[in-house]
């Protein structure tokens, strides 16, 4: 028997509820707001993050750069969308 | 006894950057750690090498100082635009001679370059702008001209 993809996402666990822009809709996935470093230079960059928001591809079919994942009441655009081939799509998100 | 020259020019250079419109007081020195990113916009102000460009007479030598000014910014949008503003701002602020151990020092520019980071929370750019300056003292003196 096989697990569902929701058992990975699950806000209940490891998960966090979004709400995708597209008809409003909740989506679970995990929230990653991991250290980014940024405009490095000869010897000093800039400390930033890079924000990351993985889900079952099923649960947004048609998403698209621009569109929104409301996560923590932040509005986060969308700037890339890496589906990894087994159901789950990796969503790269900009601060608003 | 006075700072090396190349102490002195780095300084001159990083005190006429600072109130710029876009970047302001936020002007650093020879800076190794990573900015907050509430500092941006802002320069970085690097004097990386010299170079003794020729001989002169007796003692006397030419040390071509090579400086890097990075400018530093992030926006969600019109990102480009603001790093040319940065551009414009620096270059209009160097474009007359700063003062190095009492004298007029013209510092040349010499080109930049340009960059853009995605993955980060907004999009950062960095233009990294050269500079120059040559100083002639006496070898016995790097600290005065």
């Amino acid at each position: 028997m096989f697990e569902t993809l929701a058992d990975f996402t699950a806000a209940a666990d490891f998960g966090v509820g979004a709400v995708w822009s597209v008809g409003a809709a909740s989506v679970d996935g995990i929230f990653d707001a991991g250290y980014q470093a940024a405009a490095q230079g000869a010897f000093a960059g800039v400390e930033s993050a890079r924000f990351t928001f993985t889900c079952a591809a099923a649960d947004v079919p048609t998403v698209a750069h621009g569109q929104t994942m409301t996560i923590n009441s932040v509005a986060y655009v969308i700037r890339g969308v890496h589906p990894d081939g087994t159901g789950m799509v990796l969503l790269d998100l900009q601060e608003p | 006894m006075a700072n090396h020259l190349r102490q002195q020019l780095r300084e001159a250079v990083a005190t006429r950057l600072i109130g710029l419109t876009t970047t302001s007081t936020r002007v650093f020195q020879s800076r190794v750690y990573a900015l907050e990113s509430g500092d941006l916009p802002a320069l970085r102000v690097y004097a990386l090498s010299d170079e003794v460009q020729d001989a002169t007479v007796g003692t006397l030598i030419g040390r071509r100082c090579a400086l890097v000014i990075e400018g530093c910014a992030k926006a969600a949008a019109d990102l480009d635009d603001v790093i040319d503003t940065i551009a414009k701002e620096v270059e209009v602020a160097l474009a007359t001679a700063v003062t190095v151990s009492g004298r007029s020092i013209g510092v040349l520019y010499e080109g930049c370059s340009i960059d853009f980071d995605a993955e980060a929370a907004k999009p950062h750019g960095l233009i990294t702008m050269n500079y120059s300056a040559t100083l002639y003292h006496d070898r016995a003196t790097p600290d005065a001209l």
